[in-house]
């Protein structure tokens, strides 16, 4: 019998013993495991981000950008300098698109001609100054008015609101009336003082309303001297510009041609 | 009985939080000791204490093995799943190399890598959230500069319009020299807004790089002639001047010159330059950038001869003169 005892105490005791090996041992390999695991996805989480997003970009212009960018290290320091310069202006430009917002001095025709070839479903743009950009015989005017052309091609729907004070002055914008309905353009002139006076308040500022969901504002400084531009596709902010813009065409007559 | 604490093991073994061996241990122990006292309590029949040891003990050891047998598997699943982890991280990486060889790239062609890091981030963030229109925008903006660029890896590129942000931010980037020729298809330029600009841009490089200015009006017989115009030329020419610009004149005659002699053209560092070129309404203007050694160097070579051929213009006339365009 003791013998017996003595034979089950051994075994239970090696027993005990094998069992703490065995699992300090297999704690020990998870944990190897573990940490294996969280070291490379600590190495590769910040790649991978990184890598997301360079992901996303294959099909636009940044890695051509960046393969041109890097072919001009061998020409001349001042035109890598200028790229360079150029490229970080777009980047800061994008930071701020990124916000939704974007400013600039003066006015932007690029912008406003980029924007017009980007438009899927409507341009709304209301003109108050119309002797600048509109006489039609300068560049940037009839690369404008092409643009629209293209868009309405495209079947977006253009609608430009003249805003004048005095209907003598609409005689004025007949012939630029024709050349606008000529490529599409539906176009309507807002006589000031036969508006209702409820639609005469507010400010007359020049502003575009792209697909409903953009708006570019060009705002002028009291003298006239200087102006910014500025685009915005914050809700909030374009729905102002979209419910003046159908208040004021839906008060106005459709212009005789 | 060592092996009824076992069975706790893995829930302690899935936490790692306190060392599980001690705490094994320690069960082990209370445990034993719980037996110890039940054995002494039903000392009275040894028979019925050997039967429930034993049964205890065989019943414990059909647990461990069990238990060990689970846990060997799912050590294995957890082993080769982490092998085929590591193998899609392995293929991860290959692609993440390209990503980093792009900044490499970037790093040895001079630029910071901030720099591009910011670009890429912000073009891959730009339209994620709002309108498509503002994603679009942004994409054609990229697009425009990414095929301007790589026009400039031709050393020429175009833009459809004249383009005096390139002007004004060549001025910014130049070192030394500025040489413009200035015909009569940019004198209007002087009374507009990015005039202003330009004339900043060039005192601001004439005072911190401290660049060399030269500007060559370029006006023909009839405007010659005409006494007011010369007052207003004259104005121009003094107002330039006082900022600290050389300037001269010279009077394009038809016979001596052809229609190439009365482009603009501006000339930075003697490295690369820009080229205003009127259509022939001379309403449309191009601007062409041009950095090839070769035509850079002929139009080095043709200003420095204009200009050695070209007038000082005339001293102030009188006091009551124009300000500067500015």
């Amino acid at each position: 019998m003791r013998l017996l005892v003595a034979v089950v105490a051994a075994v239970l005791c090696a027993g005990t013993v094998l069992m703490v090996r065995v699992t300090a041992s297999v704690v020990s390999r998870l944990n190897d495991l573990r940490q294996a695991v969280d070291r490379r996805f600590a190495d590769i989480s910040a790649a991978t981000r990184l890598f997301a997003q360079v992901e996303k970009l294959r099909g636009d212009g940044v890695p051509r950008l960046v393969d041109a960018a890097e072919a001009l290290s061998a020409g001349p320091g001042i035109l890598r300098e200028f790229v360079y310069a150029e490229i970080d202006r777009l980047a800061a430009h994008l930071e701020n698109l990124t916000d939704s917002v974007a400013e600039c001095p003066g006015e932007n025709h690029d912008w406003l001609l980029t924007l017009t070839r980007c438009t899927r479903k409507s341009i709304d743009a209301v003109t108050t100054t119309v002797v600048d950009d509109y006489s039609g015989s300068t560049g940037s005017a009839g690369r404008y008015l092409a643009a629209q052309g293209e868009a309405i091609e495209r079947g977006a729907s253009v609608r430009r609101l003249f805003v004048v004070q005095r209907s003598a002055q609409a005689a004025a914008l007949v012939p630029l009336c024709t050349a606008q309905r000529q490529v599409g353009v539906q176009v309507r002139v807002a006589v000031l003082e036969k508006l209702p006076p409820s639609l005469r308040r507010g400010a007359m500022t020049d502003f575009v309303v792209f697909d409903g969901a953009l708006s570019y504002e060009v705002d002028f400084d009291p003298l006239g001297s200087y102006c910014s531009t500025r685009i915005d596709a914050h809700a909030h902010r374009v729905e102002p510009f979209v419910s003046r813009f159908d208040l004021l065409w839906n008060a106005t007559e459709p212009a005789d041609s | 009985m060592a092996g009824e604490p076992g069975t706790p093991g893995p829930g302690t073994a899935g936490g790692v939080r306190v060392p599980p061996v001690v705490l094994k241990t320690l069960i082990t122990v209370v445990v034993g000791t719980v037996a110890y006292v039940v054995t002494n309590l039903i000392d009275q029949s040894e028979d019925e204490l050997w039967k429930l040891a034993m049964s205890v003990v065989i019943g414990g050891a059909a647990l461990i093995v069990q238990y060990m047998v689970d846990f060997e598997k799912r050590l294995d699943s957890v082993e080769t799943g982490q092998r085929n982890q590591t193998r899609v991280l392995g293929d991860q990486f290959i692609q993440l190399s390209e990503a980093a060889a792009l900044l490499n790239e970037l790093d040895q062609a001079g630029m910071s890598t901030g720099d591009a890091r910011r670009l890429i981030k912000s073009a891959s963030q730009v339209g994620l959230q709002g309108p498509d229109i503002v994603k679009a925008f942004a994409r054609a903006e990229i697009e425009s500069l990414a095929s301007v660029v790589t026009d400039l890896t031709g050393m020429t590129a175009h833009w459809q319009r004249d383009n005096n942000e390139w002007l004004i931010r060549l001025t910014g980037c130049a070192q030394r020299t500025i040489d413009a020729t200035s015909s009569s298809v940019d004198r209007p330029f002087w009374d507009t807004d990015p005039a202003g600009h330009y004339l900043d841009a060039q005192i601001e490089a004439m005072r911190d790089p401290g660049v060399h200015i030269r500007r060559l009006f370029m006006i023909n017989a009839d405007e010659e002639s005409d006494p007011n115009f010369m007052i207003r030329f004259t104005a121009l020419c003094q107002g330039q001047l006082d900022l600290g610009i050389k300037v001269r004149f010279m009077v394009l005659s038809p016979h001596r010159h052809t229609r190439a002699a009365a482009r603009d053209i501006v000339i930075f560092d003697d490295a690369l330059y820009l080229e205003f070129e009127p259509d022939r309404q001379q309403s449309y203007l191009q601007t062409r950038l041009d950095a090839d050694a070769r035509r850079v160097d002929v139009q080095v070579r043709r200003f420095n001869d204009l200009w050695e051929s070209a007038a000082e213009p005339a001293p102030r006339p009188e006091p009551s003169t124009r300000p500067p365009a500015r």
